[in-house]
């Protein structure tokens, strides 16, 4: 999914902004609530930070490979 | 950012293919129950929806509700909006929620952040306007 440094920058610049709006979350739900919100937005977390993850593995194993 | 009103939104997004007439009658029972509430702020929705893709895979919603939304009081049928796996589920929506009291500077944090695709295209966003 991301195919250049610039794009992953971004990528963890868009991982930074979701960490801060669930900071921001916890100060003004219930723990329940929050709970419930968070939930999808944890999963875009996770997904951006595994497209992260493959990239920079991905370029390691090219790296092996020759 | 577009604000629009449901009849155009509808006549744009919801008329064109069965299945975006399947999906826009999905998000109206998702924005009815949500309104049941007498909670609702604003509503935001993103994705294939808002393109010109014939067959949307589902609609992304973000809710906010007011400071002093509480889902506990909420009935349950309106409570599976607020669940983002039971919304999946019934309403082929992922759907996103917070009161305002999270203030406009996280809010435009949080759309501009989805306004970038994970395959970083920019999104389109279009703010229901509510009556």
């Amino acid at each position: 999914m991301i195919q250049t440094d610039d794009e992953m920058l971004l990528a963890q610049q868009c991982v930074a902004n979701l960490r801060t709006v669930l900071l921001e979350a916890r100060k003004v739900h219930s723990p329940p609530d929050y709970q419930l919100l968070a939930e999808p937005i944890l999963l875009e977390v996770q997904q951006r930070e595994q497209d992260i993850l493959e990239y920079l593995s991905g370029g390691l194993e090219q790296r092996v490979a020759s | 950012m577009h604000a629009v009103q449901w009849e155009e939104f509808a006549s744009r997004f919801g008329a064109s293919t069965p299945r975006r007439k399947w999906l826009l009658g999905r998000l109206r029972t998702v924005l009815s129950l949500a309104a049941s509430t007498e909670k609702l702020r604003r509503a935001f929705v993103w994705g294939s929806f808002v393109t010109a893709k014939a067959s949307p895979r589902d609609v992304d919603l973000l809710l906010i509700v007011t400071e002093d939304f509480e889902m506990q009081k909420v009935a349950a049928a309106a409570r599976m909006v607020f669940d983002s796996v039971q919304a999946r589920l019934l309403y082929e929506s992922d759907v996103f929620w917070a009161r305002d009291s999270i203030g406009n500077e996280t809010l435009e944090l949080w759309l501009e952040t989805y306004q970038i695709s994970r395959s970083f295209r920019k999104r389109g966003i279009v703010e229901l306007e509510l009556l």
